[in-house]
């Protein structure tokens, strides 16, 4: 889990769902809301609407009932439910309600009517409703042509309208008669929030209500979908940001590929400049010139250890000669045979010096050349042990070598690799009861040999530094025991040149083993 | 035995002419690659010791211009370098062995030896220290008719050894010579084998043939 939370991929795929996560919910919500309120303004639009299509006279309680069941047709076709109707004048009386008014209480939050108290019933009823209706077919704009007969018939009876209402016009009306435009308010009942229209005229209040309710049901239905699209959405977004991701990880994948075949044997090699935009570019091109750089230097370096040793070659041999010859010349057991021994002695320790700083800059350099031949390692092995056994004859040397261990391999390699190996094991080995173990196998493409000796063991923060160059386990150690610190890393190059490893299989106390792994050429 | 030395270093050159005189052969000097072939081309010699990095005309040139010429005469390259594919090249532009600088010049004496037996087809494989004889072709090696069984280490010990009676050897020439070694400074293997192989070859009555040279190394006894 951890190193999935540590992938940049995952984490721009997270951060890219919660970013779309949120903008789909804010989204939502909007839209959620922005739907409410066109369904709510579809529900006072017909609610301002409805009333004017048939509109009894407020005390005519059939007409009322007519009035509330073609309302609930209009309704049911309209909301998808019925409208609730309360007709009330300023005292609280009621004048008609509908079966299904939802509440008293409602009632007594209904605003009071303006206006002033009803009527008393019209001495010609007909004409009153027939003048609702023209007031409302006015209003709307509607009859004046289609209706001229009841438009004349509406200005005929204007003065006895005027009688009949005469207490109630207002200035700057329409006319005594209009209707003001409803109060729209929404308040919580028994059965959920109600959408009610009031009109006030006259002391007369009309309450139209409508069930929200309905209005949620849509609601939910939107909710649903929502709820389906948008993780769905989620998932797609968050397989796009994967992809996209992953292709925008594509350059720097090659670029860690190609870092990582970055060895000394391959400094040359250059990552190529895709098409994966400039960002990229530009970090590969300051990669290409920082191993540019780190190729020319190491060259250079390589190229001085290699003229270096070269160099030495010529006074070495002259040195060694010359020395040779005056040893030889000296006389007998004198002091200065002695001296010329010491010296040649000397010349030779620094020629091997010399050989190994060639070989380790071959190394670096990648170009350890190998030669060869049909060899049966098993007798190199008992070969290089039959030596130590000579050396160290305190030393207990088990042998568990297969037969027939035949492979192509530079003899003298191996064999450098054998001896250091063997004189590592001989020398830090236990001082009481010291012993060597080796264990040689094969299978159809490798030679595996395994030595193991006693003594103390490498100390743990030291195993990882055995192969390094001048590496030495224990820098209290002289010279003369370690060799010259060169040994375990010349032998894995060896090893390594051969295509093959040396590895630290084990060491702890009581137990050091190294592994050698030798694959066989076809 | 008469050998052409072509080498340009004359500090070089004066210790090997000096050995090889030594242990007589006649030795003509060339101090360039053009003097080299000249010598080569108009003189007859029973080997060539062949330096490859050369003023004038280089070694591997010459080497080249004779076996163009037909001219075989056994040609040993010496060279500094001692690159795998450098050797190759010499090897295969027809010099018949390869000696590696810095050398010794036994080593020089023995290779051009081994050449002249090869070339002269003479059997001479048995080197003999008073009564000790030893068979390189066989390797058996005896004593007073003594039969004398020794590992393979021992023996290549005390060929090296008997390649120069009365010459000195130390104890790392031991070492490199007869093991190969490389790594390990440590010297103390050649003095377990000296031990070992005197306790074979020098029986309790005879004369001490293997002697130590106090402070310096190892020879045979000087005839």
């Amino acid at each position: 889990m951890m190193r999935w939370r540590q992938s940049f991929r995952f984490r721009i795929m997270v951060l890219t769902i919660v970013l779309s996560g949120i903008v789909l919910v804010a989204f939502g919500l909007e839209t959620r809301w922005a739907f409410y309120l066109i369904k709510v303004s579809t529900v006072d639009q017909n609610l301002r609407t409805l009333p004017f299509r048939e509109f009894p006279h407020p005390e005519h309680s059939r007409g009322w009932e007519r009035f509330s069941r073609l309302t609930d047709q209009v309704a049911s076709r309209v909301f998808n439910g019925d409208v609730h109707l309360h007709v009330y004048g300023v005292d609280g009386k009621t004048y008609f309600k509908s079966e299904y008014w939802p509440s008293q209480r409602l009632l007594e939050r209904l605003p009071k009517a303006v206006g002033e108290l009803a009527p008393p019933p019209s001495p010609e009823p007909d004409l009153q409703r027939q003048f609702w209706r023209m007031d409302h077919r006015r209003r709307l704009g509607e009859g004046a042509n289609d209706f001229a007969g009841e438009q004349e018939r509406l200005e005929r009876s204007d003065g006895m309208l005027n009688r009949v209402f005469r207490r109630g016009p207002r200035p700057g009306d329409l006319g005594p008669m209009a209707i003001a435009e409803p109060e729209v308010m929404t308040l919580k009942s028994s059965v959920g929030p109600i959408r009610l229209g009031v009109y006030k005229f006259n002391g007369y209040n009309v309450a139209m209500g409508v069930e929200l309710s309905k209005v949620a049901q849509e609601m939910t239905h939107v909710r649903e979908a929502f709820l389906i699209s948008a993780p769905l959405a989620l998932i797609i977004i968050a397989a796009g940001a994967w992809v996209i991701a992953s292709r925008a990880m594509r350059p720097v994948r090659r670029l860690t590929e190609a870092v990582s075949s970055v060895s000394v044997g391959r400094l040359g090699e250059r990552v190529q400049e895709g098409k994966e935009g400039i960002e990229f570019s530009k970090l590969i091109r300051v990669y290409n010139d920082m191993l540019e750089r780190l190729e020319r230097s190491f060259n250079q370096a390589t190229r001085f250890s290699a003229d270096a040793a070269h160099e030495l070659k010529t006074p070495l041999t002259i040195l060694q000669g010359h020395l040779e010859t005056a040893l030889q010349e000296a006389p007998d057991d004198s002091e200065q045979q002695r001296r010329f021994g010491l010296l040649l002695e000397e010349t030779q320790r620094l020629r091997g010096i010399t050989r190994r700083l060639l070989l380790l800059a071959k190394a670096d350099a990648g170009q350890i050349s190998i030669a060869r031949e049909e060899t049966d390692f098993g007798s190199l092995v008992s070969q290089s042990v039959e030596d130590f056994e000579m050396q160290s004859p305190d030393t207990r040397f088990e042998m568990e070598v297969e037969d027939s261990l035949t492979a192509g391999l530079d003899r003298s390699l191996v064999t450098q690799i054998l001896q250091n190996l063997l004189s590592n094991a001989v020398k830090y080995n236990d001082d009481s009861d010291p012993w060597v173990k080796i264990q040689a196998r094969g299978t159809d493409d490798f030679i595996t040999m395994e030595i193991a000796n006693g003594g103390e063991g490498i100390p743990e923060e030291a195993q990882g530094r055995v192969f390094e160059r001048f590496a030495r386990v224990d820098s209290a150690r002289n010279r003369s025991v370690d060799g010259f610190g060169l040994g375990l890393n010349l032998s894995r190059e060896f090893a390594r040149a051969h295509d093959g490893e040396l590895e630290l299989a084990l060491s702890e106390p009581g137990e050091t083993r190294f592994r050698l792994t030798l694959p066989k050429p076809n | 035995m008469k050998v052409l030395l072509i080498e340009d270093e004359k500090r070089i050159s004066d210790f090997v002419a000096k050995g090889l005189k030594e242990r007589g052969f006649t030795v003509d000097l060339a101090e360039n690659g053009n003097d080299g072939f000249y010598l080569a081309k108009t003189q007859s010699y029973d080997a060539i010791v062949l330096d490859i990095m050369l003023p004038g005309r280089d070694g591997l040139s010459i080497l080249k211009g004779l076996r163009a010429k037909g001219n075989n005469v056994p040609v040993i390259a010496a060279t500094a370098r001692g690159e795998l594919d450098e050797r190759l090249e010499g090897l295969n532009l027809g010099a018949d062995d390869y000696l590696t600088k810095p050398f010794y010049v036994d080593e020089l004496v023995a290779r051009l030896q081994a050449l002249h037996r090869r070339t002269s087809g003479s059997q001479l494989n048995v080197k003999q220290v008073g009564d000790l004889v030893l068979n390189m072709a066989t390797r058996e090696v005896s004593r007073n008719d003594r039969e004398i069984e020794l590992t393979s280490r021992e023996f290549n010990l005390l060929e090296y050894l008997m390649r120069s009676s009365g010459r000195v050897y130390t104890r790392t020439q031991i070492l490199e010579h007869v093991w190969g070694y490389d790594f390990d400074p440590n010297t103390n293997i050649v003095d377990v084998c000296v031990q070992r192989l005197r306790k074979k070859v020098d029986g309790p009555d005879d004369e001490r043939l293997i002697e130590t040279v106090r402070g310096v190394g190892y020879r045979m006894k000087k005839q």
